[in-house]
């Protein structure tokens, strides 16, 4: 383990400066600024994939750190380090990055250099925000994260999407400034804002209740839970494909990322006091999403409902405050940022074609593009939780640990109520899609998928049937982590 | 008689007001210039001014670590006179950089805006540095009656006049509310001197709940608040700033604040101290009250002037939160940087809407801002990092700023407050992202283009935007300034 490493530093701030840089390219040269873009995030993939490979699974607690005195008058420091959960989060933003930035090659048309450097610095801050080991900065990078969101989905998004994006960033923005009365108050009672020392300190039980309560609704609202999830689906739909990409596959994780990091570490009692509430939000949640995906008639809608049915899952996985409800539910978070992040490609790709994501102009298209009908059923299938697909294994973690605890058990037997509907909206829409008959004239002519197409979806099914078939080394990464984590209760 | 014996006048007294007396002499530099200079040579009284000012907070400069009182405690310089001053002097030169050209379109080009500005500096400096209660109106008057006229400066524009009217009006009456309160405390305390008041409230066999030192309270809270624009005496502030030259709003709405904010802090922190349970519950709520009320009638503004009042309503209830706090270390100390940061970054918006000024349109309404990403993009881009700053997001001053307002809140006891500025932030942001909406995402209304700035614009906006980022990025310094900035005689 190093003493100072500036590798997590590099890996924020390279999208971060290779955004500024791109800023000062001409406008007019296009191919230029995306493989510049493309570059960059290349760059920042393979300084990923070293870490996750240099890292010892072995070691429970923070590793890459680095230390760099800030504001010492009120005791804030640069402190960025890593542990088994939050790895698996800063690679997936680096991989997620380069597939957007390859998706999004032929479908952005406007204002290219300024998307790319908003993508860029998104990239960049979301990193930020899962490596930071000082209260102030995570708050830093959460905020700065909002941004860029905003922007994407506000200039290149959908017809809607003025509404979308101020919803977006006031909802989250609101949630999060109750975080900064409680980091403040936080600071005043311990004197440190250093999330390591943060995590073994005891706080008194009714501050920890508020604050708990501050933290969950910046998280909840993140999440989202219902029932802070409305807007959601507003954003999923109004922004571009890559947008929904990166919002689905990283931002979300940001929410339960804060609950298992602050919320049970740091506020034990607090978590266990709330734990019925939470679970019963959870369920309702996954119930809730998935019976409103089922009435959707919008492609994007619904799959930005099934987000919320998934992500009850995952809260319903962490609450259970068993190790293999929280193992599974990492596990599945990583899970749901591939296959949804995948759906949402396929998605974006199935509109580039047909123009439309309305599911009853839509039908017939697997014999018509056979390959993309294969990839898009290996992604629905593992959506569902078909065994084999790393859904499987997530989810099924997640319901065993829940059922181990006996306080979470009769939420977990709810939550299989959630897999059949699960597989009900997934397979109805997937029939509704890609069989039955073509609608219209001119769907005779779609091409299928073409190889820069195939290749954004590819690691995804790389991941898709690794996880599936042999997750043991990505519990691996985690299971020091979590087997040392505190506020667990078996 | 007694008091010629107590008064004392030594050489020290003249090095403490050195800067002072700079800014004196350049006011009858200017006067003489203006006299002897043609209609059309006008603009080097601008250049004169710019100069006097840099060399004023040259000198002011020059006396930080000093700590003592002049004249017989009515005139003291500490490091928190010497901030403070730093503060108004830049913004001063911020408003005159940017004056120019606005006055010359208008057919207002005189001397007579740069001296009323610069005697209104005048009583904002000895502002902050009064140590008695006379020194503070006397400061107050001299700031405030050529912000009168400066308001109402263009004769022919009905909204200029009348916000000079209703301000002089108002002004005068608040003016008169705080003597009222001054002479009350004057007759209990049988003294002016801020230290004096102090030392008779530390004194045993003093019932701190005197019905007198509630009227004396709410007197100083009604004179006071006026000038910073506090709920419920802020309602002379939105016709006031829309009706006043862009650079005099910019200037009013930041140096006229912190000066004022001086003083309630000098009052409040010194004096009053020991009254604290008494008025500090009370202004709480009225800090509360004036950050909603800021925030939500912005919301409805169309002018993008008037939004920018009300915003600074707004800021001034944050600023109360940490004018409540001053029993606690960190409360006079982020009041302080918050006005700093304040200061450059409620400037900057005022200097992009003179710059959107031109011809077909008077720049201020939020129909300029539509698609201005398309038409200027590095004028949005600066308006963004504003907009971010006002908000309060990293990583600008403003979140740093904000965050230290919250932790001296906090700490004394006022978590309430906090966590209302942190709805109020919210909604805010609702208001400031509306303007960055219209700039990238709706398409340009007004064909024309933007007339290339002068020099004084362009190097008074990249101040405004390196100092904004300054602050966020490397806090530290500032940091260190403010908490290092302690009032002579404070707790």
């Amino acid at each position: 383990m190093q003493e100072s490493s500036i590798i997590l530093t590099l890996v924020t701030f390279i999208p971060i400066i290779g955004g500024l840089f791109l800023l000062m390219l001409p406008n007019k040269q296009e191919g230029l600024i995306k493989k510049v873009a493309m570059l960059v995030a290349i760059i920042n993939l393979i300084f990923c994939t070293y870490l996750v490979m240099a890292f010892d699974s072995a070691i429970p607690g923070m590793q890459f750190k680095q230390t760099v005195s800030w504001i010492p008058s009120l005791g804030i420091n640069y402190a960025v380090g890593v542990d088994g959960i939050s790895i698996l989060f800063v690679f997936l933003t680096a991989l997620l990055t380069v597939i957007t930035f390859l998706a999004s090659w032929s479908n952005i048309n406007m204002r290219i250099k300024e998307y790319n450097f908003w993508f860029l610095f998104l990239s960049g801050s979301v990193i930020g925000v899962f490596i930071s080991l000082d209260l102030f900065l995570f708050y830093l990078f959460w905020e700065i994260m909002l941004v860029p969101m905003y922007l994407i989905i506000g200039i290149w998004g959908g017809d809607n999407r003025l509404y979308a994006s101020i919803k977006f960033f006031l909802y989250t923005l609101a949630g999060s400034v109750f975080m900064l009365v409680a980091i403040a108050a936080m600071y005043l009672k311990t004197g440190t804002f250093s999330i390591e020392t943060l995590m073994a300190y005891n706080f008194p039980v009714n501050l920890q209740f508020w604050l708990f309560l501050a933290f969950a609704l910046g998280f909840s609202i993140k999440v989202p839970m219902f029932p802070f999830h409305t807007w959601l689906p507003d954003a999923h739909v109004q922004a571009p494909t890559c947008g929904s990409v990166v919002l689905a596959g990283v931002l979300l994780k940001m929410g339960s990322y804060g609950f298992i990091r602050f919320c049970i570490p740091m506020f034990p009692d607090a978590v266990q006091t709330f734990m019925p509430l939470l679970l019963t939000l959870s369920v309702i949640g996954i119930i809730y999403g998935a019976l409103m995906a089922l009435a959707q008639t919008d492609l994007k809608k619904l799959i930005a409902y099934s987000s919320v049915s998934h992500m009850g899952f995952i809260m319903l996985g962490i609450f259970s405050l068993t190790k293999q409800g929280v193992a599974g539910g990492v596990l599945q978070m990583f899970n749901h940022g591939v296959t949804t992040g995948a759906l949402f490609l396929c998605v974006g790709l199935i509109y580039e074609r047909a123009h439309t994501k309305a599911i009853a102009e839509l039908g017939g298209f697997a014999k018509q593009i056979p390959i993309y009908a294969v990839l898009f059923a290996i992604f629905s299938l593992s959506s569902l939780g078909l065994p084999g697909t790393n859904g499987f294994v997530g989810e099924f973690t997640i319901i065993l640990g829940a059922y181990k605890s006996v306080a979470s058990r009769p939420y977990a037997i709810v939550a299989m109520l959630g897999i059949i509907f699960g597989a009900a909206y997934t397979l109805w829409m997937y029939q509704r899609v890609m069989f039955m008959e073509l609608k219209k004239e001119e769907f005779k002519k779609i091409k299928d998928l073409n190889f820069r197409e195939i290749m954004t979806l590819f690691p995804f099914i790389i991941f898709t049937f690794w996880i599936g078939f042999y997750p043991a080394p990505f519990f691996g990464i985690m299971e020091a982590t979590i087997n040392a984590m505190r506020g667990l209760i078996s | 008689m007694k008091m010629f014996e107590q008064l004392q006048f030594s050489f020290n007294d003249i090095v403490a007001l050195l800067p002072e007396i700079i800014l004196c002499l350049v006011i009858l530099g200017i006067i003489f210039t203006d006299f002897m200079s043609r209609k059309k040579d006008k603009e080097i009284i601008s250049y004169i001014t710019q100069i006097g000012l840099l060399l004023t907070m040259i000198a002011v400069f020059s006396l930080i670590g000093e700590k003592h009182t002049a004249y017989s405690g009515m005139f003291v310089i500490d490091n928190f006179a010497i901030f403070l001053k730093i503060v108004i002097l830049s913004v001063a030169v911020l408003s005159v950089a940017i004056s120019h050209k606005f006055i010359k379109d208008e057919g207002y080009e005189s001397g007579e805006y740069y001296i009323l500005l610069l005697f209104s500096v005048l009583g904002m400096m000895f502002m902050a540095s009064a140590g008695d209660l006379i020194s503070v109106f006397v400061g107050l008057e001299l700031m405030a009656i050529p912000c009168y006229f400066l308001t109402g400066i263009f004769k022919n524009k009905r909204s200029s006049i009348e916000g000079g009217l209703k301000y002089f009006l108002m002004g005068a009456f608040s003016s008169a509310v705080l003597l009222y309160g001054i002479s009350f405390l004057y007759g209990v305390t049988g003294t002016t001197n801020l230290h004096q008041i102090a030392l008779y409230f530390a004194s045993s066999g003093v019932n701190l709940n005197n019905p007198i030192f509630y009227l004396i309270l709410i007197l100083f809270a009604a004179g006071f608040g006026f000038k910073i624009a506090a709920v419920p005496f802020h309602m002379w502030c939105p016709d006031v700033y829309e009706g006043a030259p862009t650079p005099i709003t910019a200037f009013m709405s930041t140096a006229v604040k912190a000066a004022s904010f001086a003083i309630f802090l000098r009052v409040y922190a010194t004096s009053l101290v020991a009254l604290h349970a008494n008025w500090a519950p009370t202004l709480a709520v009225l800090a509360a009250l004036t950050m909603s009320i800021g925030n939500v009638v912005a919301v409805t503004q169309t002018n993008v002037k008037r939004m920018l009042a009300y915003s600074s309503i707004a800021h001034a209830g944050y600023l109360m939160l940490g004018l409540v706090s001053v029993n606690v270390d960190d409360g006079v100390a982020s009041v302080l940087l918050y006005l700093l940061v304040y200061a450059f970054m409620n400037v900057g918006p005022f200097i992009i809407l003179i710059m959107l000024k031109n011809k077909k349109s008077s720049g201020e309404m939020l129909s300029d801002f539509h698609g201005l990403g398309k038409r200027a993009p590095a004028l949005a881009g600066i308006m963004l990092l504003f907009l971010f700053a006002l908000t309060g997001l990293p990583p600008t001053g403003g979140f740093i700023a904000k965050y230290y307002l919250f932790i001296a809140a906090v700490k004394a006891n006022f978590a309430w407050l906090a966590v209302v500025a942190c709805v109020n932030t919210a909604i805010s942001a609702f208001y400031y992202f509306r303007v960055a909406m219209l700039m990238y995402m709706y398409e340009p209304k007004i064909d024309a283009e933007i007339e290339k700035p002068s020099r004084s614009v362009l190097v008074a906006l990249y101040t405004c935007v390196v100092m904004t980022l300054l602050i966020g990025i490397i806090p530290n310094q500032f940091f260190e300034a403010a908490r290092q900035s302690v009032m002579l005689l404070a707790k």
